[in-house]
This record gives C-alpha cells, structure tokens and sequence, in this order.
C-alpha cells in the first residue's frame, strides 16, 4: 500500500454516512473524465428562458479586428469563425449568445455566453468539461507514467470531475475568454 | 470508455464562479423545478461571493481590510457568521487556522494587493478581529482578511440548503473539490491525485456530509526564490511549501474546509477528532 492513503481505509467504517471499500479498489487510480452539461439547444433555453426564437447568426472576423481582438485579451481566438445566435422575444432583440471552446494545461472547456441587449454578460453556462484529453489517455506513453500506481485490472471508467474532491482548477480561461467574447462583440457590433 | 452510472433523473450544471467550476446536482425534482432551484442555487453562490470576495472593493472582507481598523464596520449577518466561525476554529486549533492570512498570501503574490487598505501590521493576528454586536466588526491592528476557502465551503452550504428547501431528493454541489452532499444510495466519490491532476481514486462510499481537500497540485507558485503554496502558517513569513493532501469528511462544507487546513498545517491537532470529521491523507 505504497500509496495508499492507507491507513483509514484499511479499516472497515460503517456508520450512517460513510463506507469504506475494499483497499483493491481503493488503490486503483483512474483518470479524470469528461463531462457533457448542455447541449448548445439547452444551453440557449438555460441563459434565455424568456426567448421566443433564437436565430443562428455566425460572424467571421476580419484580420484587422482578429488582430485587433489579439492585441487587447491575452485570450486568443482559436479560430475567426464566431459562432453565436440572436435572441428574440417576439419581434424584440434580446440580446446574443456565443459558443465558444478554451484549452488550458489540464483542461478543455465547451462554454456559453449570454449577453443582454446592454452589452453586459447575463450568464455563462459550461457545456463540456474535459480534463483528460482523449488521445492523451489512449496513449501508452502517457498512462505508463501511472504504471506503478494502477491495480492489476484494467480502468473501466473515467472519474466524473463532480464526484472529485482535491485541489482546486482555476476557471482563469474561461473568465479571460468571456473578455475575450465581450470584445469580439463589442467589434461586430461597430461593423454593423 | 463509458463513465460513471448517472442518475437519470438529476439534472446537472456547471458555471464558472468563485474562481473555479462550480457543479450543481438535484435529483427527484420535476425537469422545471430542478431548473429553477438549481439557478437559485447558483444565484445564492454569486451573492456569497460578492460578499466575501478578496477582490471585489466593495465586498464586506475589502470593507473591513480597509476601514476595520479605523473604527467598527457593519457587515451583513452571514458574513458576520463565517467570521464566527473562522474564530472558533482559530481558537480550537490553538491558532493554526487563521483567517488574517491576507498580508503574508498577497506577499507571496497568490492575492493582489487590496487598494487603499493600510499596511497589515506585523504579529497582526485573528486574534485582533473583534466581533462587536448588531454583526459589527473592528480590527485592533491593521490586517487584511482572507476568508477564501471557508467562504467557498460556506457557499457551498448555502446553495445546498436552497436545493434542500426547494426538495431535491439527490443533490451534490461541488465548487473545485469543496462539496456537499446528500444521495438516496451511497455513492463512490473521489480524490484527485496529489501531483497527477488528471487522476482520481476512491476514498468510500458516501451518503451524506461534505468533503475539502488541502493539496498544492493547481497552486503552487515561485514566491521570494521558492515554491510556496497558499497555506499559512501564523508566524511564517512565507506560506508553506506542502506536498501530499489531506482530505476532511464533515457535515458542512464550511468546517471541512477549514478543518483541512487544520490537519494538513498541524497533523497532530486533535480538533477534526473533536468535531467528529475524518481525516483521508495522500502522500
């Protein structure tokens, strides 16, 4: 039990709250997965409630405002295509929502921003959270370096990241690509 | 590769708040319900946080970082609690966990320095947070406030008492590894490892109670010509290098949090024994 956070496992607990498991089982490490929140179509129900229509306006930006997007965010856009939808209540704009990805050191997040007809952000929602990323997992390379540490039997699941305790992954990627959306909006809109 | 059994009937959410990714779980409710508590839950997350933040300048903790010291400042009652309760932990761990941790973290560069707050003064400790009535608050000496973590864990609380008064059977509110709990069938939760991130193992198999991990994985940074983690130790001018993690089983969020920092600070404290938690070590 070289890793074992042994010694409280070891032994069998049972009270009305908590249960041991087996030390086979608790030795087994298994990788962190993915998980899928909202489908975009409910993602835009969830930030617009109240909506009546949403219509699929994609932009792309041009290699002045990509550089100029480039300049002013330390987020960078991974592609100039921006894929985004208009909000509608009845004939009335109610504001946009943006679909966008980041990929940070250890994670690659699927997220939505809504903004109101104002300009100011009225939600964002993760659609699929990635912390494993798949060809990393598949490779033998990168699953020897646990060699020593997995049991015998081969991993049947990945770890749902909600059902994780352990130190705390910053949403700085996020927060710095809603800015970073922010100011994409803020261009389209000069341009129209 | 297929993940974990989910609960069909729970409906699941994430949103980036208190600078991690905050997931909401209800089960047992109908599909508009479930909706509906679960943005009240996130709304009672975004309202703790705009309390306590240690870096929004209007929050109460910037309030009383840069007037405390002057004279009493009101602050709203909840914050006004976890300041209760950061005391009574300070007090039960001899002084181990401090919520004055301000000065020596925003030293270290893992906080910013708050704008206009007069200089922490040096031997500064909880111990000068005097909690006056009517949920007043003064500091005998210049200091800066970080309730970090335990307004987190406290957060935590508070969105799981809106899912429990709006009748969710099934709910788990889990803001990066600081969660709580309540399942209809225990259920297996997990443990990141200390220094492989992207793996996880088993601790047991819960129904209900919260978990918090202390671990340097996503925070260690280079302060001063060497690695440090935002852990303070009172006394210490800079915060500890930790390696491992320890992970605390309690009933709330809030003391689990706290009691983490505890036990990864001091290992003999016998205070998570007292409040009748459990303590998970990796190495």
């Amino acid at each position: 039990m070289e890793h074992g956070p042994g010694v409280p496992l070891l032994i069998r607990i049972k009270s009305s709250t908590f249960w041991a498991i087996p030390p086979a089982l608790a030795a087994l490490w298994a990788p962190v997965g993915a998980v899928v929140y909202l489908s975009i179509e409910e993602a835009l129900r969830t930030l617009f409630p109240g909506a009546g229509r949403f219509e699929e306006r994609p932009a792309r930006l041009s290699e002045g405002q990509a550089l100029a997007l480039e300049k002013s965010r330390r987020s960078r856009p991974r592609t100039t295509e921006v894929k985004r939808w208009r909000v509608w209540e009845g004939a009335r704009p109610a504001g946009w929502v943006y679909w966008d990805q980041v990929t940070g050191k250890h994670e690659f997040i699927t997220y939505a921003v809504g903004i109101g007809p104002d300009g100011a952000v009225r939600g964002v929602e993760i659609l699929e959270y990635r912390e494993s990323i798949g060809h990393e997992v598949r490779s033998p390379k990168w699953r020897s370096q646990f060699a020593g540490k997995t049991s015998r039997s081969p991993m049947k699941f990945d770890v749902d990241i909600r059902n994780i305790s352990g130190a705390t992954l910053s949403c700085r990627h996020v927060t710095d690509g809603v800015r970073r959306l922010l100011t994409t909006h803020d261009l389209l809109a000069e341009e129209s | 590769m297929t993940s974990w059994p989910k609960n069909p009937d729970s409906a699941v959410r994430c949103r980036p708040l208190l600078g991690t990714y905050v997931v909401v779980e209800a089960g047992g409710l109908p599909e508009e319900a479930a909706r509906a508590a679960i943005g009240e839950a996130f709304a009672e997350v975004e309202r703790v946080q705009r309390l306590m933040s240690f870096h929004d300048p209007a929050s109460d903790v910037s309030r009383l970082n840069t007037r405390a010291s002057q004279g009493p400042v009101p602050v709203h009652r909840d914050t006004f609690l976890v300041l209760e309760a950061a005391a009574r932990i300070r007090i039960g761990s001899g002084g181990v966990f401090d919520v004055s941790v301000g000065g020596p973290l925003v030293r270290a560069g893992f906080l910013p320095r708050p704008a206009g707050a007069p200089r922490p003064r040096l031997g500064a400790c909880g111990e000068d947070i005097k909690l006056l009535s009517r949920n007043r608050v003064r500091f005998h000496r210049p200091l800066w406030v970080d309730l970090g973590g335990i307004a987190k864990g406290f957060a935590v609380d508070r969105a799981f008492d809106v899912l429990s008064g709006a009748g969710a059977a099934e709910i788990l509110v889990n803001a990066g590894g600081d969660m709580r709990f309540r399942f209809r069938r225990p259920r297996p939760l997990f443990v990141r490892h200390p220094r492989e991130p992207r793996q996880a193992r088993a601790l047991g198999l819960f129904s209900a109670g919260a978990l918090a991990t202390s671990a340097p994985t996503f925070s260690r940074r280079r302060g001063g010509g060497r690695w440090a983690t935002p852990y303070h130790v009172p006394g210490a001018r800079w915060p500890e290098d930790l390696k491992g993690s320890v992970t605390v089983f309690s009933k709330t969020c809030l003391t689990a949090d706290a009691l983490a920092k505890v036990a990864a600070l001091a290992p003999g404290s016998s205070l998570p024994e007292r409040l009748g938690a459990r303590v998970f070590r990796l190495p």
